[in-house]
């Protein structure tokens, strides 16, 4: 009812006097929410932490390997010795690029990353010397935290994420002769440590800044022949591959329960509309349009699925907290609660959903009738 | 108030046996009092009320409310009639299962929610329903006590026309007089058309009309009636 003198129908009798139906709707619709955040969490759980360690450190570094040839060698040592020359001279042409900043040699070794689920292997850098390491530390924003730094051939910094991410096994990949000496503070999954003599995998850091440049093709167009260029873009298309199949299973998901859940809600929703066509009769009969009665029933469905946005919402965050701390915690692993990913996909089919549920309500709109003729 | 022109109503019009709920009525009713329209059941009397309360459309004739012919209007228009002008106690109730007493009450009343709570619990009192009865949801309530809610529910908006299809029905012989009373004294401002087919509530209308297979076989007014 208004003031102006007009009786209007308020959805909110219809939800106050059935509150059953009502939470049973609200509950179904708020756990296809919550069911959402879950699976997009979960799968989020198992690639994001691999794109933040593969790709993110690539920002404003790329790794290099210039193909060198040494024919007169004799032992393994001399070869390194001569190949590690010839890399220094590459280097050497690579820092007269404009943007680059600087390189360092280093010997790569792979550490174990483990996801909530799979698992991945980062370089390990290894370099000649300890004060590579602080250059290397340094450019990356990394500070000691525990321990001390790498002096001696063997010894390793990890970052804390990853020490705590793989424990013991961090180091599983490499030889029995490396060993934690310290770990830092970062926003990178990181290690590195002093090469051990045997190690004969020669490679390029290249610093440049973050300025959207291809630094890799620079190096390339100076004619220096190069193994490979990892820099941010080819890590991260190799990521986006991975979580690409991953977010098809993401929305295969989602639209799998979005189906049920919107099958399963048309017959409720049926019957309910069912139940309440002598009520309707009642109120055209006593005269409220067939257009008043739909835009009431409207409001009720809305005020249902406006619920349960809320309710899935706070249910979602409690549920990404506790598999925040159940999950990516104890291996250190951070992922963000907030997945833009799924709004728009929730959205949709919560107004897919919405949208199905006209049907019936349409049909049975249209039925509505003045009470003579049920009589 | 309502007058009926030849009104003439045929269901099943498209079968071979016509069966003519209203034949042909012509007849005027007056402003004010209380009209009584009986007849045995299928006599057509139901039909009449639905048809001069726009619920249903005449086969033939006409009616006219006011002074305004109501047969062929508009929907919407029909609507605004039965929401703004008429009231209806249907003989089924109709009430809102999940609504109580006073909820079914204000269901289409017009007036600011707190002052339609007090109206629907004053007339549901009036009408004998008791306090304790008044929040109760139809399924808690007895067939006589549902009957009230539906007569509070058209009494809601002071319609000018009050239509009441068999309101007694449910009742006993006390309460069905006490119903009686307070639509007596309702149709001394406004017009109260009552169908049923129980002489005995019948005794003090201003006017009775009696119907007998779809026509008006005697229109009754008291002398009492005739000098007011």
């Amino acid at each position: 009812m208004d003031k102006k003198g007009k009786a209007t129908l308020s959805a909110m009798p219809y939800i106050k006097g059935n509150k059953k139906r009502i939470r049973a709707l609200v509950i179904s619709l708020s756990m296809f929410v919550v069911l959402s955040y879950g699976v997009s969490y979960i799968l989020a759980c198992c690639m994001e932490p691999f794109e933040q360690a593969c790709s993110e450190p690539y920002r404003d570094m790329l790794l290099t390997s210039p193909h060198v040839v040494i024919d007169e060698y004799e032992t393994v040592d001399e070869w390194s010795e001569l190949a590690t020359k010839e890399v220094l001279k590459c280097a050497a042409e690579i820092e007269k690029i404009p943007g680059i900043t600087g390189t360092l040699l280093f010997r790569e070794g792979r550490v174990r990353m483990k996801s909530v689920v799979g698992e991945t292997s980062l370089p390990c850098f290894l370099m000649d010397s300890k004060e590579d390491v602080k250059t290397l530390m340094d450019y990356k924003g990394a500070k000691l935290v525990s321990g001390r730094l790498p002096e001696a051939p063997g010894e390793i910094l990890v970052d804390e994420k990853l020490a705590k991410n793989m424990g013991d096994k961090v180091l599983e990949y490499m030889s029995d002769r490396y060993y934690i000496v310290g770990q830092c503070e970062s926003d990178y999954y990181l290690a590195m440590g002093m090469a051990l003599s045997s190690e004969n995998d020669i490679n390029l850091i290249v610093f440049h800044p973050d300025d959207g440049k291809d630094y890799g093709q620079m190096i390339k167009d100076t004619g220096i022949e190069i193994y490979y260029v990892m820099d941010y873009e080819s890590q991260h298309k190799g990521v986006m591959e991975d979580v690409g199949s991953l977010l098809s299973v993401e929305r295969l998901i989602q639209l799998s329960c979005g189906i049920m859940l919107a099958i399963c809600l048309l017959v409720v929703l049926s019957l309910h509309i069912m139940d309440r066509h002598e009520e309707w009769c009642l109120m055209n009969s006593i005269g409220f349009s067939s257009g008043e009665i739909y835009s009431m029933a409207l409001r009720e469905l809305l005020f249902c699925f406006a619920m349960a946005l809320g309710i899935g919402t706070v249910f979602s965050v409690a549920e990404g907290i506790a598999f925040d701390k159940l999950l990516c915690a104890p291996i250190g692993v951070h992922v963000d609660l907030f997945r833009k990913s799924m709004i728009p996909v929730v959205f949709g089919v919560m107004t897919a959903i919405y949208g199905c549920a006209q049907i019936p309500l349409f049909v049975n709109i249209r039925k509505v009738c003045t009470v003579d003729a049920i009589e | 108030m309502f007058e009926l022109k030849n009104a003439t109503m045929i269901y099943d019009m498209d079968k071979e046996e016509k069966v003519y709920a209203m034949r042909n009525i012509s007849l005027q009713l007056p402003d004010k009092g209380l009209v009584g329209i009986i007849g045995p059941s299928g006599s057509g009397k139901s039909t009449m009320m639905y048809t001069m309360s726009t619920m249903k459309n005449l086969t033939s004739g006409e009616i006219l409310y006011n002074g305004k012919q109501i047969t062929n209007i508009k929907e919407s228009e029909r609507q605004t009639l039965r929401r703004d002008e008429f009231g209806f106690i249907f003989q089924r109730h109709y009430l809102v299962p999940y609504l109580t007493a006073v909820e079914n009450a204000v269901l289409a009343a017009n007036c600011p929610k707190k002052e339609a709570v007090e109206k629907a619990r004053k007339i549901l009192l009036d009408i004998g329903l008791k306090k304790n009865e008044l929040d109760k949801i139809p399924a808690k309530l007895s067939g006589g006590q549902r009957q009230r809610v539906a007569i509070a529910r058209a009494m809601m908006n002071d319609p000018k026309v009050l239509f009441a299809d068999e309101p007694t029905a449910s009742l006993d012989h006390e309460n069905a007089y006490l119903v009686m009373d307070r639509l007596r004294e309702y149709a001394m401002e406004r017009l109260v058309i009552v169908i049923t087919h129980d002489h005995s509530i019948l005794k003090s209308t201003d006017m009775t009309i009696e119907v007998w297979d779809g026509s008006v076989s005697a229109v009754k007014i008291p002398d009492a009636a005739k000098i007011a």
